[in-house]
């Protein structure tokens, strides 16, 4: 779908297993100035997955390039911004504590960035970061990610436990990160609706495997949800029937393509979907 | 390396402060008593809880895990452990010179001592670092304990039975044990840095 | 340029976008030759996606309504009347096509519908 050199980041069949999960052939692609949102519930697989991209755990197999190429340098890291679900900094630290030792770890640290975030997110200089809200500590990690020139931001649950002011404040800022068209963003979440408005690629993850890698768009406005008593849903037969769900009082099939599943079935209610109702039909058996 | 550095002195500012005042508590009310050798030695030894504290501290705020994902190498990240708390014990070592100077304490005294509070800095460092990379400050502090009954508990087991043989210990022959040992120390240290390198490459997050 | 965005309409966003383009285009809001905005800063502009700003420039440059310059950006499409006229005779096409699905429902007759269509008309 895409040419190579376009790819910032490219997951080939990565496998890893412990002796309660694992990791299997997880798979997928993302190109330069774009926001892919991993998607799954919690212990699917998504914080595995960025530890491996970020070479924390080893690899049974697989294959990893960022940049364009295997392995993972210090050069690598240079550019490369990170945010932990946890703020990792001692907390008894201060933010400007925080920008002097980054100004000392990054060749490319940028004071007067990282002072513009701190302003922008009234976050105060002094003040110890214990005593910041979640939501400041979010903000502080963003800055620190962000303030280095980072092209790759992987991001893991940054919007969980956030108040939906500072998460649309977040989310305009990914939008703004990636407006070079160079570089891009990996972000976990279960809260997909923050997905839904600024991804632009979903990769669905479930017990160690993704499910689904596409083009939001496409998943959003080509998938539905047929929606009828049970007789009806079981008697389709149809390849675009993905999966059936029996409710109580009626039945659900997830429909791949809901333009023609209609002309086929015409007097079948389909349904728009959410990447949520995808989540749960995809996830539950 | 040097932003590692700072990150471990920005994180102990406080604790250094709380330790700073307890030593000289230590220090005043100790030398009053006129046993100022016996506040430094003990003072020194509590030096020891500085690094033990620093991982305690990464551990907590999980900044072990957010080191390596910085542009730094692991290696690095151990080097820079090791020059923090070396650097901690030089700096404790000088005021305790400067404190047992002042307070009048033989100059021979006062070579045995730092002699003897270097020699523990450098054994329970050497050891207890590798340990903490491996086992978690958690368990490394019981060992630590332990650690430092073997040494002192055979030494003092020594001198009662060279005490009880009616014999003295041979004066002249302590330069050489304490040269003996930091040569051992020298080499133990070595020997710990390499081990902890290889335990934080091979260690996963 | 008003874009009003609905997450409720059912309605693809990037088929919003295109729709509320063509129609400024097309009353000579956006006149011939004026420059759209890039569709990253659209898009962080509307709080949306970049593939979605893609899709609706995309559609839009099939369309043949605007033009994208390499480099330099997106522009308003020479006036093609034809185009236009074939664009609105689809919406007209679209509207019947309701009107005849209501008159169905309501066995209206095709004389009938015929009448009041003459008179609408010439009104």
């Amino acid at each position: 779908m895409f040419m190579e050199e376009n790819m910032i980041l490219q997951v080939e069949n990565i496998c890893k297993h412990y002796q309660q999960f694992a990791l299997n052939n997880v798979s997928f692609a993302l190109p330069k100035g774009a926001i892919m949102g991993l998607i799954g519930e919690n212990g699917a697989g998504k914080s595995t997955t960025m530890k491996a991209l970020l070479g924390m755990i080893s690899l049974d197999s697989g294959k990893i390039s960022i940049f364009g190429h295997e392995g993972i340098t210090a050069q690598d890291r240079e550019a490369i911004g990170v945010v932990f679900d946890e703020l990792a900094f001692n907390q008894t630290m201060n933010v400007s504590d925080i920008g002097k030792v980054m100004k000392n770890v990054y060749r490319n640290w940028e004071p007067e960035q990282y002072q513009q975030y701190l302003e922008k997110f009234k976050l105060p200089q002094k003040k110890q970061i214990k005593d910041f809200s979640r939501g400041m500590k979010m903000k502080l990690s963003l800055a620190v990610a962000m303030s280095h020139h980072a092209k790759l931001l992987i991001l893991d649950e940054p919007t969980s436990g956030l108040d939906p002011v500072v998460r649309a404040e977040i989310l305009d800022l990914f939008l703004e990160f990636i407006a070079d068209g160079e570089s891009s963003i990996l972000v976990s979440s279960h809260i997909t609706s923050d997905l839904e408005r600024v991804a632009d690629y979903i990769t669905f993850v479930h017990q160690g495997k993704v499910l689904m890698s596409k083009n939001k768009d496409d998943i959003l406005y080509s998938y539905g949800i047929a929606k009828a008593d049970r007789e009806t849903i079981h008697s389709l037969n149809s390849s675009l029937v993905m999966k059936i769900k029996d409710g109580k009082y009626d039945s659900e099939a997830l429909i791949r393509d809901k333009e023609s599943f209609s002309k086929q079935y015409p007097n079948v209610l389909v349904d728009a979907i959410s990447l949520d109702d995808l989540m749960v039909m995809l996830c539950t058996d | 390396m040097k932003g590692l550095i700072l990150n471990d002195l920005f994180s102990t500012k406080k604790m250094l402060r709380t330790l700073v005042f307890i030593i000289l508590v230590f220090d005043v009310v100790w030398g009053s008593m006129g046993q100022p050798e016996a506040a430094s030695v003990i003072t020194s030894v509590m030096c020891i809880s500085y690094f033990l504290n620093l991982f305690s501290y990464d551990e907590f705020y999980r900044w072990d895990k957010y080191a390596v994902i910085l542009p730094v190498s692991r290696r690095q990240i151990v080097l820079a452990r090791y020059a923090v708390t070396g650097l901690f014990s030089l700096v404790s070592l000088l005021v305790s010179a400067i404190y047992l100077l002042v307070m009048r304490v033989p100059l021979g005294d006062i070579a045995g001592i730092l002699g003897a509070a270097l020699l523990v800095h450098l054994y329970a460092a050497g050891i207890e670092i590798p340990m903490c990379y491996k086992f978690g400050t958690q368990k490394s502090r019981l060992l630590l304990m332990l650690m430092m009954f073997i040494p002192f508990g055979l030494f003092g087991g020594f001198a009662m039975l060279f005490q009880q043989a009616g014999l003295s210990l041979p004066t002249d022959i302590i330069p050489f044990v304490i040269i003996g040992a930091a040569v051992i120390l020298g080499l133990g240290m070595w020997l710990s840095i390499h081990l902890s390198v290889r335990i934080v490459s091979r260690k996963e997050y | 340029m008003n874009l009003i965005i609905s997450n409720s309409s059912g309605k693809p966003i990037y088929e919003q976008i295109t729709v509320q383009i063509k129609n400024s285009i097309l009353s000579g809001e956006l006149q011939e030759g004026e420059m759209l905005p890039s569709m990253r800063a659209l898009a962080r502009d509307l709080h949306i996606s970049v593939i979605t700003t893609k899709r609706a420039y995309e559609d839009l440059e099939r369309d043949g309504f605007v033009v994208t310059v390499a480099g330099k950006g997106c522009f308003v499409a020479p006036r093609n009347l034809e185009l236009m006229r074939e664009e609105q005779r689809k919406k007209v096409e679209e509207m019947l096509e309701k009107a005849v699905e209501q008159a169905k429902a309501a066995s209206i007759t095709l004389e009938e519908l015929r009448e009041m269509l003459v008179l609408l008309y010439e009104d």
